[in-house]
């Protein structure tokens, strides 16, 4: 695996824990409810996508 | 997160303090993320007491996404300020200074629907229970949002990255067994400084 997927991953999973903090305090001052759960939903395919990206060939 | 972006110099009491010109643009520096240590009330910090005087510099500090503020707190950007005048009389970078572990201290962050005022309300830094510092970030030269703008003109921002606002006047040393308390709406903590 790439330096740069393993750094992408972690920035995706980073986005996610702060979307997880602005729902579950239920702060929509800066973003509404429905843009946080689209990134959520946009993040969460990247994610996917990234670690089906991961050969384990030897 | 990815990195700290600091503001020098952004009120003009503390400039003065410094014998410093005031900016025309934002000052910035980075704090890598190792510096950073959220605080608990009561924690004890040790901090490198050896390398010099060691200045607390309270500051109000953003937390970003998408390059917009999602919570905020209060912290203290401690500086090695012997070691930091040496280094700027030598005309030298000055990051040694500043990057220490301990040197970026934050308080739990808020959510801005928790503290609606924070752009106006008055913060404050108690060294055993006298004010060292207190102001609030409208008496600030740049605001968050310059500074966040200013920032994404130079660095990379990045989800999660945290922005210290500059210090008003009244730095000074902090010393082992110091008690200091951070004030800022619904902030209130105390930590202890050990030897």
């Amino acid at each position: 695996m790439s330096e740069q997927t393993l750094h992408d991953i972690k920035n995706t999973l980073h986005r996610l824990e702060l979307m997880s903090e602005l729902l579950s305090k239920r702060d929509f001052t800066t973003f509404s409810e429905s843009e946080i759960r689209e990134d959520v939903k946009a993040d969460l395919a990247k994610l996917q996508q990234l670690f089906a990206g991961i050969s384990t060939d030897r | 997160m990815d990195k700290i972006i600091c503001l020098g110099k952004n009120y003009a009491a503390h400039a003065q303090e410094m014998k410093e010109a005031l900016p025309e643009k934002p000052v910035l520096f980075l704090k890598p993320p190792s510096c950073f240590t959220e605080l608990k009330e009561n924690v004890g910090i040790t901090l490198p007491w050896s390398r010099g005087t060691i200045h607390h510099e309270c500051e109000v500090v953003l937390k970003l996404y998408k390059k917009n503020v999602i919570a905020v707190s209060l912290g203290l950007d401690l500086t090695l300020r012997d070691l930091q005048k040496q280094l700027k009389e030598k005309g030298h970078p000055w990051e040694i200074s500043k990057c220490f572990k301990h040197s970026a201290l934050v308080a739990p962050f808020v959510a801005q629907r928790d503290f609606a005022d924070w752009r106006t309300a008055t913060f404050r830094l108690k060294v055993n229970g006298e004010v060292r510092q207190e102001a609030s970030l409208k008496d600030a030269l740049f605001s968050p949002d310059a500074a966040i703008h200013h920032a994404n003109d130079h660095f990379p921002m990045n989800d999660g990255d945290l922005v210290f606002t500059g210090t008003p006047q009244g730095v000074g040393p902090l010393n082992p067994g110091d008690n200091v308390t951070l004030e800022w709406g619904p902030i209130n903590l105390t930590f202890r400084l050990l030897e």
